[in-house]
């Protein structure tokens, strides 16, 4: 499989289309998830309050951001903590390879994080001769397949359990099965071992909290939980953006995150971390670090309609919601953040014009703005992005990234602004359009094919709305003005 | 001393961002005082009505609770659970009534917690705990008070000890109780555990016992405070 990339998105969304194995299951996973998270939600009083409440700390947080920063830094070091600062990818990874290095560690055990995944830390370790072991169970089979995850939640939603059987007979010898418990009780026997072996474990974080320093991590598993208690080293990276300010707020985010991702109440585990184990603990990391990245995210505190990006908790509800992503999955995208969410992330984070083709796969029908557990109006903000597009101004954060419109269709719609400028030439044309637009052949013809290809061409109305309220008008006596 | 990184160029321009933001917008309001209860759903105000909608929300995701009155009839149900499945080796946190319950079993061993091998290949875990939560059903561990986190995290069955009186109604109010305290005198971990470790990774299915336990008992004593 060629590396998948937002510049192909075009040519990787048509595989997915003819993926018949793919597409069953996105409908199973997408259809389930909103159906669980429906029931879920319903037991909650207020719905829509709880999602303001939640937006309004990200807003007040966001706007604040520096003060936070600065007081969760103050806050974890009185733990013992040790707090990062990576501007982007090749710091952040620069930093986890040092403390790896530090740590004598030969293999890293990780538990799910998207944020790793944004910096290619896995690469970066290999490079340095460090084994990284995924050990969320979806991540461990992608792991093995050499694949990347096609959803934030369910990493391997696109592989099927014969697959998944195919894979572990051919990588770690597993007698072939069709159980999925004993596939679930291999991985588990390995990873075991792994845990008890691995020098430093690496998270991500769901929350940091700025008034007492901890991190908060959201899990079903339990990987977390042993990648955060067994090795010696902690390191825990984190975007910016996921600081709350105190632990009581955690409890509306708490509500709100697993009904929007998984149809739960609440995962099965929580893990609030506050520094390394003290003289005298028998148990815990004996370091723990945080990295808290930037990676582009500041320049989105700029301006409102792209710094609500940032109140993202990456629950995936938009991706189940989105009719776009429903048909074509994860890989599609070519980046790291798939579905609505991820065609506003990755344009603003890595470029105007390398995920240009991103903000319009969409149909704009606002499905993920509705399930969105903070509020992101996501339609806004795709809107945004292409009159960026449209205008060939490059995101803040990737300023070297111009987005370009051929020349042709620059100078078409020019021309087309001038021409139907002049009513006498805007109503020529319309009554062209309208003669030539009526005849069935031409929606095989060259041009209008790349739009007939996918939808119906409408035959216009016999007569334009202009004619119409002329008529109207004579019939009751009175002159058009 | 600190390596050397991207704090001070971060801090930059998360400032310089925002400057421009702030010179432009009106400040966001902030955010109410009682929002920690925003979403709650309607609890019960006694204590024999929040245990038993803990109970009833940590049946619904998997987990078995027990409620008994005292030591002694927590003694007989953990006997029972430890039987019932052949328990051999257990690993005992130090809590003071989880270590004195499990001194009364016969025909277990109690391994040693620190020796990691023994810990990987024994049949049970047992620990107290702080919290409950009637509103999901979860139990709250805090290392300040036990050395909880691999014995509640690697046996196969997970078996824990909660006093009714330490039932709680919203995840607020059980986060209230831990943030309370001053940062040095946070504990190291918390966990929130409600039922037992689950997947549905491969086609949604769900797995119980993945990487932590696949049972979960909770015996409730309702008349000690622990």
């Amino acid at each position: 499989m060629s590396e998948l990339t937002p510049e192909r998105f075009r040519a990787q969304a048509r595989d997915a289309l003819r993926d018949d194995i793919l597409r069953g299951a996105l409908r199973n996973a997408t259809s389930l998830f909103g159906e669980r998270r429906e029931g879920a939600i319903a037991d909650v009083p207020d719905w829509e309050a709880l999602r303001e409440t939640a937006r309004g700390v990200k807003e007040h947080v966001l706007f604040n951001l520096d003060t936070y920063l600065e007081q969760f830094e103050t806050q974890a070091t009185a733990q013992g903590t040790r707090v990062h600062w990576a501007r982007d990818a090749e710091e952040a990874c620069r930093i986890i390879v040092g403390l790896a290095e530090d740590a004598g560690a030969a293999t890293v055990v990780k538990s799910k994080s998207m944020v790793s995944e944004e910096v290619h830390l896995n690469r970066a370790l290999e490079r340095a001769g460090v084994e990284p072991v995924e050990t969320d169970l979806g991540e461990w089979i992608i792991q093995l397949a050499g694949e990347t995850p096609s959803h934030i939640i369910v990493p391997a939603i696109h592989k099927t359990k014969r697959q998944i059987a195919e894979l572990f007979t051919d990588k770690v010898g597993l007698a072939p099965t069709n159980d999925e418990k004993k596939l679930t009780e291999c991985a588990r026997g390995i990873l075991r071992t792994c845990f008890a072996e691995a020098g430093m474990g690496v998270s991500g974080a769901n929350f940091l909290i700025a008034d007492t320093g901890s991190i908060l991590l959201l899990e079903n598993e339990g990987n977390i939980r042993m990648t955060t208690s067994l090795p010696r080293v902690h390191v825990a990276i984190a975007g910016m953006e996921k600081i709350l300010p105190t632990t009581t707020d955690l409890a509306p985010f708490l509500r709100l995150l697993p009904r929007s991702g998984t149809g739960q109440h609440l995962t099965t585990y929580q893990s609030l971390i506050s520094g390394p184990r003290r003289p005298g603990d028998e148990e815990g990391p004996e370091e723990v670090h945080v990295v808290l990245l930037d990676n582009g995210r500041s320049a989105l505190l700029r301006e409102r309609v792209t710094r609500q990006t940032l109140n993202c908790i990456r629950c995936g509800a938009c991706l189940n919601a989105c009719p776009v992503y429903q048909q074509i999955g994860g890989h599609a995208y070519g980046s790291v953040y798939p579905g609505p969410i991820g065609a506003i992330v990755t344009p603003q984070l890595q470029g105007a014009a390398k995920a240009a083709e991103l903000p319009y796969a969409s149909s704009l029908c606002g499905a993920c703005r509705e399930v969105c557990p903070v509020k992101i109006d996501i339609p806004e903000v795709l809107l945004h992005l292409r009159q960026c597009i449209a205008e060939g101004k490059p995101t803040p954060a990737a300023p070297d990234d111009t987005p370009h419109r051929p020349l042709a269709e620059r100078v078409a719609f020019r021309l087309w602004a001038w021409w139907w400028r002049g009513p006498r030439r805007y109503r020529f044309t319309t009554w062209l359009g309208r003669m030539v637009l009526r005849r069935r052949w031409l929606r095989w013809m060259a041009p209008v094919r790349g739009w007939t290809r996918t939808r119906d061409l409408r035959p216009p109305a016999r007569r334009s709305f202009q004619q119409l309220w002329r008529e109207t008008l004579a019939e009751e006596g009175t002159r058009a003005p | 001393m600190p390596p050397k990184d991207g704090r001070e160029q971060v801090l930059a321009a998360v400032k310089a961002h925002l400057d421009v933001a702030r010179a432009a917008e009106a400040p966001p309001p902030h955010p109410a005082p009682d929002r920690a209860a925003a979403g709650r759903c309607p609890l019960p105000a006694d204590q024999a009505g929040l245990t038993d909608r803990f109970r009833q929300t940590l049946e619904k995701v998997g987990g078995v609770v027990t409620i008994v009155r005292d030591q002694a009839e927590a003694a007989a149900a953990l006997a029972r659970i430890i039987s019932d499945r052949d328990a051999r080796r257990i690993a005992v946190s130090d809590g003071p009534l989880a270590t004195s319950l499990a001194d009364g079993l016969s025909d277990v061993t109690v391994i040693d917690r620190q020796d990691r091998a023994a810990l990987l290949a024994c049949d049970a875990g047992l620990t107290q705990c702080q919290w409950g939560v009637a509103e999901t059903g979860s139990l709250v561990l805090c290392s300040a008070d036990e050395e909880y986190r691999l014995v509640s995290l690697v046996p196969p069955i997970h078996v824990a000890l909660l006093s009714g009186s330490r039932i709680l109604g919203g995840l607020d109010e059980a986060l209230q109780r831990i943030g309370t305290a001053d940062a040095e005198d946070l504990p190291r971990a918390v966990t929130f555990v409600t039922g037992p470790s689950r997947t549905a990774d491969i086609e949604l299915t769900l797995v119980v016992g993945v990487h932590g336990p696949r049972e979960l008992h909770v015996i409730v004593l309702e008349e000690e405070t622990l």
